[in-house]
């Protein structure tokens, strides 16, 4: 980390606190549920790896939890390894990104049904699609500019964290222009419940279809053709839920001959 | 141009509290400047001592200005190269720090420079007014941002910049709107619905550019269209 970077001193971001405070909000923040949605937005880059957490007063103030509750949440986090606390100067709680996220994500991909899956991604495409069409119809040109900055910083991006980071900023910046505080709430909810599982098996092809399917959807509402935005935002979304169902599918064949674990071993894009 | 001569009638209350918060970032935007020009180059913690100002701007205007703060121009401060002093209004009614990600080389660059709000009055020196917006990077509130240049001589130090609700100010409008005996507009200088009497023109949406050049308010550059010409 440079010596300007800002991420190590202030901890979470306001749009990471506000990705998961309303789930928060809704169970008295109990520990392990905080240490839950910790550990996911660990998973999904919401809080970078080797980032300093902010001082435990602070971010139970930020999380609305009790000192105490992020105490325990800590513990917990500290226990599965995701963060790890140094003493002395220069010290504090430090996030310990997991090498290898394949396994955990296999894990909780078995946890869906195939009609789960699909139904995550009519709702992933009932709010993109709408968003995008909204956006073809509402953007401005400073909106629009903003849009294709962001895909130039998609492209640029190597790592699967980074990736995962420069789409979920993406995707909330298209909501955002189509003047919807709603879809651009609901886009952020569906990235922290789900945004990990999209990038299984993603492969460096993959990325830059994706990056082109995205440059195509800015075009579009540059010229303000909300349906073709539309299909295109679906269609993007219909691809990543062909992909996880196929994963599904053999999940299921590998665990009825107790071979899932090969899976585990293979390149699955994920870094 | 039934409307034209009563952009003034409508706006006339909501303009003189958007005076207001003018008024008092323009003394924001002062000691920001004091800071910034008094001896060494400042820092981030130069910055805290405006606090108190910032507070001041959010509880003098409470319901109507959801955030405020100072924002440098890159390169001001010697231990940030960008940098937001920005607080904004909880539910719970307590400012809380706005924080955002300023590394250039993170996918989530907050990059200010290129908003509206700071690239325009960068260009112009002028008082700006731009939205409305949804602010997902704070409050996801619906949101009009006030953005006053600060400068020291022909230097741009940075802004000095409040949000707006944007339902605040339909509150403040839509009665007089509302007593139009047709369809009226009230939009941003760049073509954006804030608010209207018409199920039809609700907010956030374009509007054609109007066929006749519709007068603009004083200080927000907001004008009053008349549905039917468009």
């Amino acid at each position: 980390m440079s010596e300007w970077d800002e991420s190590a001193h202030l901890g979470l971001t306001t749009v990471a606190v506000q990705a998961f405070l309303a789930p928060l909000d809704e169970a008295s923040g109990r520990a392990d549920l905080v240490a839950r949605r910790l550990a996911e937005a660990i998973r999904l880059g919401l809080i970078l790896d080797r980032e300093r957490l902010p001082p435990e007063t602070k971010l139970a103030e930020q999380l609305g939890v009790s000192t105490v509750t992020l105490r325990e949440a800590l513990a917990v986090l500290r226990e599965q390894g995701l963060v790890t606390t140094r003493r002395g100067r220069g010290g504090g709680t430090f996030v310990q990104a997991p090498a290898d996220l394949v396994p955990g994500l296999v894990r909780r991909l078995r946890r869906f049904s195939i009609h789960g899956l699909r139904d995550l991604g009519d709702h992933r495409a009932a709010v993109s699609g709408t968003a995008a069409r909204l956006a073809a119809e509402r953007a401005l040109p400073h909106e629009v500019d903003n849009l294709a900055r962001q895909v130039e910083r998609l492209r640029a991006a190597t790592t699967g964290s980074e990736r995962r980071r420069a789409d979920t900023q993406f995707t909330i910046e298209v909501a955002a222009a189509a003047q919807s505080p709603r879809l651009t709430r609901e886009e952020l909810r569906l990235r922290a419940e789900v945004g990990d599982l999209l990038w299984l098996q993603l492969d460096a092809a993959d990325h830059q279809a994706s990056v082109r399917a995205r440059g195509s959807l800015v075009e579009a509402i540059e010229r303000h053709e909300p349906l073709p935005a539309r299909d295109l935002a679906e269609e993007h979304v219909r691809e990543d839920t062909t992909r996880l169902v196929n994963l599904r599918l053999r999940i299921y064949e590998l665990d009825r001959t107790g071979q899932a674990d090969q899976l585990l071993g293979q390149d699955t894009g994920v870094s | 141009m039934r409307v034209a001569p009563r952009v003034r009638e409508v706006l006339g209350d909501v303009v003189g509290e958007l005076e207001q918060v003018f008024a008092d970032l323009d003394t924001l935007g002062g000691r920001f400047a004091d800071i910034a020009t008094a001896g060494e180059p400042p820092q981030r913690e130069s910055l805290a001592a405006l606090r108190p100002t910032i507070f001041g701007v959010l509880a003098a205007h409470r319901g109507l200005v959801a955030g405020a703060g100072v924002i440098t121009a890159p390169g001001l401060l010697r231990d940030a190269p960008r940098w937001l002093e920005w607080w904004w209004t909880k539910a719970a009614g307590t400012p809380e720090a706005l924080r955002v990600n300023l590394d250039p080389a993170a996918p989530d660059f907050f990059d200010y420079t290129t908003a509206d709000w700071y690239l325009t009055p960068e260009r112009t020196l002028a008082r700006q007014v731009t939205g409305p917006f949804v602010d997902y990077a704070c409050t996801n509130e619906y949101t009009i941002t006030l953005s006053v240049p600060v400068r020291a001589g022909e230097r741009l130090l940075g802004m000095a910049a409040a949000d707006v609700l944007a339902a605040s100010v339909e509150q403040r409008v839509l009665g007089t709107l509302a007593a139009f005996d047709h369809p009226v507009i009230l939009a941003s200088a760049d073509g954006r619905v804030i608010a209207s009497n018409s199920p039809r023109w609700t907010p956030g949406l374009r509007i054609p550019p109007p066929s006749e050049p519709a007068e603009q308010a004083p200080l927000v550059s907001w004008t009053l269209v008349d549905a039917e010409t468009l």
